[in-house]
């Protein structure tokens, strides 16, 4: 008798328990709707050159959230008859809607938060690397409500860069209307030409595929490196 | 009712962490690179690199350096390649360019080389082709130099996946294809070699297609200008063939090759064209322990003062492996060299050897080796029956 009451108020728990943890989280009062978008990378390559990756990322994990990643890589090596450049040059327009979903919103508060990961490398010889600057803008018609900016970075004669910034602005107010968010980011690799083999110079922000191996040194300084948040990336956020 | 409470409660846990879940982003591994070696690496991410990874080649090499002590003083043959004691021998310096061809993957024919030298060993003295830089084995005073270069192996390769499970087509000078032991050093797993492997032949010229007609069974045929000669007056047509039967996943496998020339000793070109029968059978005991057998029989005909000279080599190998950088093994050779006309002494040989063979690093080899030889019937060491030796090689891969 013990052991079927026992049993009963295991299972009674754990049903509770699973209806207290399945329920799903309350909507925001706040939300995002996603519009129209024009998103461009353009690519540039001359000479002993890689490009990868190239991508850029819009997804809206919760509806007060918009996450928007821009990933690619740049290489240049020493080309024997001319000179090198690699870069891609991201450009996004995204426009979007603030809706308050409860009527007791009147006014919400806008987040922007921009991080950039990734490498820089370049050879002793000859060769430079260079990132950025990201640069993240929404605005409401001609006035520009908040922007973000990321600082460029870059590297020469042998130095190597490992990058990871992150930039919050203070949260603006904003209404329920139409915003546009302008996003750019670029990466660029050069190396000037050289008969005397020499060790690629090379942008890398984006994750682990776009570069093939084959294409940075052996020995290369950041070996293992973990590559999977490598990018540049806006979160957008509305709370009210 | 407490164990209840605490399944119940685990039984909770375990569903809220199911729920909870998020999709992961997949964690695709990174693109697997072959093996590379020193020199490859050091091109890495260089346009000159980038230019034999893209054509598919890679250049590489290695170097191995062997000390052997023993019982003779002067000269360990008619035991080799490691036949200089007492002194530092640079048996081989290997450098090796190739294009590969790509066996998966395509239906499309596509098309490689291989180009191996010695540059410089002490092994060119047993590898060295007739009329391929051969002059170096009389060019010290009639006597071999002790350092040769020797273009051991260079073909053109053409691998044709559509006909049957594939077929792979070389034309140029290649290694023999029959036996246990190999001419490149790290192919082996103990530093000194049999004596079957010693006295036979080690290369052709000509041309060989290797057809694989199942995924267990697979031959070869090839047509060349004998054994160990290049281009020269000394040439004749020689056939060579084997059929090999190696089920992917089964324990044994058995490789049966033929070298069928006119069998008889060249004596205007004062040449040897053998005829050689060969059979190996190799079984994995375990995960760890594999055992090989060969029985080759050989026999030429119009030898000077002998008539028909013929040779039996059965070496048997035994290897351990210990862990993924060690292993071990144990050779026992019996080989008959009835009338003497191979190593110059008649008997039986027996010859023991036991070795290791240890990578500290991907790009070393040490092989420390003992090994015991004994002639019954005549005295080719030193005049003596015996010789004990004691060796070690090490192979740099660069």
């Amino acid at each position: 008798m013990k052991t079927i009451l026992a049993s009963v108020v295991a299972v009674t728990w754990s049903v509770a328990l699973m209806a207290v943890q399945a329920q799903p989280p309350a909507s925001p009062s706040v939300t995002i709707a996603l519009g129209a978008r024009q998103g461009r990378v353009v690519p540039m390559r001359q000479g002993f050159t890689h490009t990868g990756g190239g991508n850029i990322d819009v997804a809206q994990p919760a509806p007060d959230t918009v996450v928007v990643t821009m990933t690619g890589v740049a290489v240049a090596g020493a080309h024997p008859c001319k000179d090198s450049l690699a870069s891609l040059q991201f450009d996004l327009t995204q426009e979007f809607d603030i809706n308050f979903e409860k009527p007791e919103v009147k006014k919400a508060k806008l987040t922007l938060e921009g991080r950039v990961i990734g490498l820089l490398r370049s050879h002793p010889n000859a060769g430079s690397a260079e990132e950025g600057p990201g640069l993240a803008t929404v605005s409401f018609g001609p006035i520009v409500v908040v922007s973000l900016s990321l600082p460029p970075h870059a590297v020469s004669c042998g130095e190597n860069l490992s990058i990871n910034d992150r930039e919050v602005q203070v949260p603006v107010p904003v209404t329920a209307d139409k915003y546009i968010l302008h996003q750019t980011f670029a990466v660029t690799a050069g190396h000037a030409r050289s008969l005397k083999p020499c060790k690629a110079a090379s942008a890398e922000f984006a994750p682990e595929q776009a570069l093939d191996p084959l294409w940075i040194s052996y020995w290369e300084p950041f070996h293992g490196a973990a590559k999977k948040d490598f990018g540049f990336q806006i979160t957008l956020k509305v709370a009210p | 009712m407490l164990p209840c409470l605490v399944l119940a409660a685990a039984m909770s846990l375990s569903q809220t962490a199911a729920v909870g879940d998020t999709p992961q982003p997949s964690t695709s591994t990174p693109p697997t690179i072959p093996d590379r070696w020193f020199f490859m690496k050091l091109l890495q991410g260089t346009w000159e690199g980038s230019l034999l990874d893209g054509n598919r080649m890679q250049v590489s090499g290695w170097t191995d350096v062997s000390y052997t002590v023993g019982t003779d003083r002067r000269s360990n043959l008619p035991m080799g390649f490691n036949y200089i004691p007492y002194e530092l021998d640079v048996q081989q310096n290997w450098l090796r360019i190739e294009r590969t061809v790509v066996t998966s993957g395509t239906t499309e024919p596509t098309f490689g080389f291989r180009w191996d030298t010695i540059l410089p060993g002490t092994d060119y003295r047993f590898t060295a082709a007739r009329g391929l830089f051969s002059d170096q084995l009389t060019a010290s005073h009639g006597r071999p130099n002790r350092y040769g270069i020797d273009p051991i192996q260079f073909y053109g390769e053409a691998y044709i996946p559509t006909i049957g499970r594939g077929m792979d087509i070389k034309v140029g000078r290649i290694f023999c294809q029959y036996g246990v032991e190999t001419n490149d050093a790290i192919s082996n797993a103990l530093g000194s070699h049999a004596y079957t492997f010693i006295y036979d032949p080690f290369t052709h010229t000509g041309m060989m297609a290797t057809t694989k007609l199942t995924d267990a069974w697979s031959f070869q045929l090839g047509l060349m200008l004998g054994d160990d000669v290049f281009i020269d007056p000394a040439d004749n047509p020689t056939l060579m063939g084997s059929v090999k039967w190696a089920p992917p996943t089964g324990r044994d496998s058995v490789l049966f090759s033929v070298i069928l020339g006119n069998g008889r000793f060249d004596q205007a070109h004062n040449f040897h064209n053998p005829e050689i029968f060969d059979l190996v059978w190799a079984h994995k005991i375990n995960s760890r322990l594999n055992y090989s057998l060969e029985c080759l029989y050989g026999f030429t005909n119009n030898v000077p003062d002998i008539g028909m000279a013929n040779w039996l080599g059965i070496p048997n190998y035994l290897t351990y492996t210990l862990t993924p950088r060690l292993s071990t093994t144990a050779r026992l050779e019996l080989f008959d060299d009835f009338q003497g006309q191979r190593t110059g002494f008649k008997g039986l040989y027996a010859a023991y050897t036991t070795g290791l063979s240890f990578s500290p690093r991907k790009a070393i080899i040490i092989r420390p080796e003992l090994r015991y030889d004994y002639n019954i019937d005549s005295r080719p060491f030193e005049n003596k029956h015996g010789l004990f030796t004691a060796a070690t090689d090490v192979i740099f891969r660069w």
